[in-house]
């Protein structure tokens, strides 16, 4: 019989800078951890929100002051860049949907590059609008004929209902903000909500795995 | 003149359970660090909240959730107990202006005063008399009628009364927005030049960005 895996499952929305060091730190953990079953999955954080009946941070000025720094200060301690872009926040459901479609119709690889790519907090590069957003995906498809049927894909009612039921799936499992993280340990069906890009310590521990720090490693790039 | 020390004030209120298991980690990491100077200052969470119209996690039911299971797995791993109280949330006033109190005239006790298990592992009401006098008569074993002595200022001092007023209107206006908060200021950092770390979850960086050692969660037992 296969060793059992765990699993993480993550929902998150491009729009949230926490989101995006997450998946970031999250696709850098897993790479030394065995037998760790990991899905990404978009939803539409103004609808987490909005069924948890709470508010962005930013919503209270020295949250959203005190964000900032600390988004700046997790850059430094993670070596992952981030830029806060000048149009913050944008409207991410086209994107969501795309992702949705590229996850549908690409490789796992794919799609996780599509996500992590960073059109937004690096770029600064207005992902609401969908020409932008079909070319930062195009490259990574390598067409930009793919690019432009996938965007044109999002308007399909099934598209749509992902990132809907991804939502509403988040809500019930307890999610109020993003990213959060659904775990299950291996051998159980029990799920565990970790809420924030900052529990991976928390995480590592809970699944028996080794945590590797803040710090980037001298890696190569991959 | 010799360059400033690098120092930690940690803002505070009794009520909050990151507040409680911060603290405890936060006393365990500093073991490592001994050349910061660690200030804990009191202040009224809920003040601060009413101030800048934040709100508790705990008016959101998912949040509140969250934290409970968040601070019990945090308690497994870390091995720092935890038990949720079932009378939550209390006012913390009192307590709070004993605590100013102490700052003042007990310098020496204070931070043993702060590291009490009464509200988050043994579950007792802290916003009673009875209960922080019999919190505090460990400490105070050979003279208890200071206690009250303490107690008395706690309600009536007019003077420890503004200062604990003061300690938040301060937190308010360095951005604190909730607890524990963290003002971090870097070796040889002029005055002003304060970094906020706000939660229980910072500490790995809060290290990284004095460059001292951080032992990892798995390790505070053994610290």
């Amino acid at each position: 019989m296969s060793t059992p895996r765990s699993s993480i499952l993550c929902y998150f929305d491009v729009v949230s800078p926490y989101s995006y060091y997450g998946v970031k730190l999250l696709n850098r953990y897993k790479a030394q951890w065995k037998n760790v079953d990991v899905e990404l999955r978009p939803v539409f954080l103004a609808g987490v929100f909005s069924g948890a009946k709470n508010q962005a941070p930013a919503h209270v000025a020295a949250k959203g002051a005190y964000m900032m720094a600390d988004l700046d200060r997790l850059s430094t301690a993670s070596g992952i860049p981030l830029t806060f872009p000048s149009n913050f926040p944008v409207m991410t459901v086209p994107a969501s949907r795309l992702l949705v479609t590229i996850k549908k119709n690409e490789s796992v690889v794919t799609y996780e590059q599509c996500v992590e790519k960073e059109a937004y907090w690096v770029e600064d590069k207005d992902i609401g609008q969908q020409e932008i957003l079909v070319s930062t995906v195009a490259p990574i498809l390598g067409s930009a004929e793919k690019a432009a049927k996938y965007m044109q894909q999002t308007s399909e009612k099934e598209i749509k209902q992902e990132v809907i039921n991804n939502t509403n799936d988040a809500i019930e499992a307890g999610a109020f903000g993003a990213p959060t993280f659904i775990i299950k340990k291996a051998g159980s069906d029990e799920p565990h909500m970790f809420f924030g890009s900052d529990r991976f310590e928390v995480i590592a521990s809970f699944l028996g795995l080794p945590y590797d720090g803040l710090a980037a490693k001298n890696s190569a790039k991959l | 003149m010799a360059a400033a020390r690098a120092s930690i004030v940690c803002y505070y209120d009794l009520i909050s359970p990151y507040t409680y298991m911060g603290f405890k980690l936060f006393n365990r990491f500093r073991k490592q660090w001994p050349n910061v100077d660690v200030t804990f200052r009191p202040m009224l969470l809920g003040g601060v909240m009413n101030e800048i119209k934040n709100q508790p996690l705990f008016a959101f039911p998912s949040k509140k959730s969250h934290m409970i299971a968040d601070l019990d797995r945090i308690s497994k791993v870390t091995g720092v107990p935890f038990t949720f109280p079932q009378k939550f949330p209390i006012n913390t006033v009192l307590p709070m202006r004993v605590l100013t109190a102490l700052q003042v005239y007990e310098a020496e006790k204070y931070e043993q005063c702060i590291d009490k298990d009464e509200y988050f592992i043994n579950g007792r009401d802290i916003s009673q008399a009875d209960i922080i006098s019999q919190a505090l008569s460990p400490i105070f074993s050979t003279d208890t009628t200071k206690i009250e002595s303490y107690l008395q200022r706690a309600s009536q001092d007019q003077e420890i009364k503004k200062m604990f007023k003061q300690y938040t209107d301060e937190a308010i206006a360095k951005g604190v927005f909730g607890a524990p908060t963290f003002l971090v200021r870097q070796a040889g950092a002029k005055e002003g030049e304060e970094m906020l770390f706000f939660g229980s979850d910072r500490f790995e960086m809060m290290a990284a960005t004095l460059g001292v050692p951080y032992a990892g969660l798995t390790s505070v037992s053994k610290l």
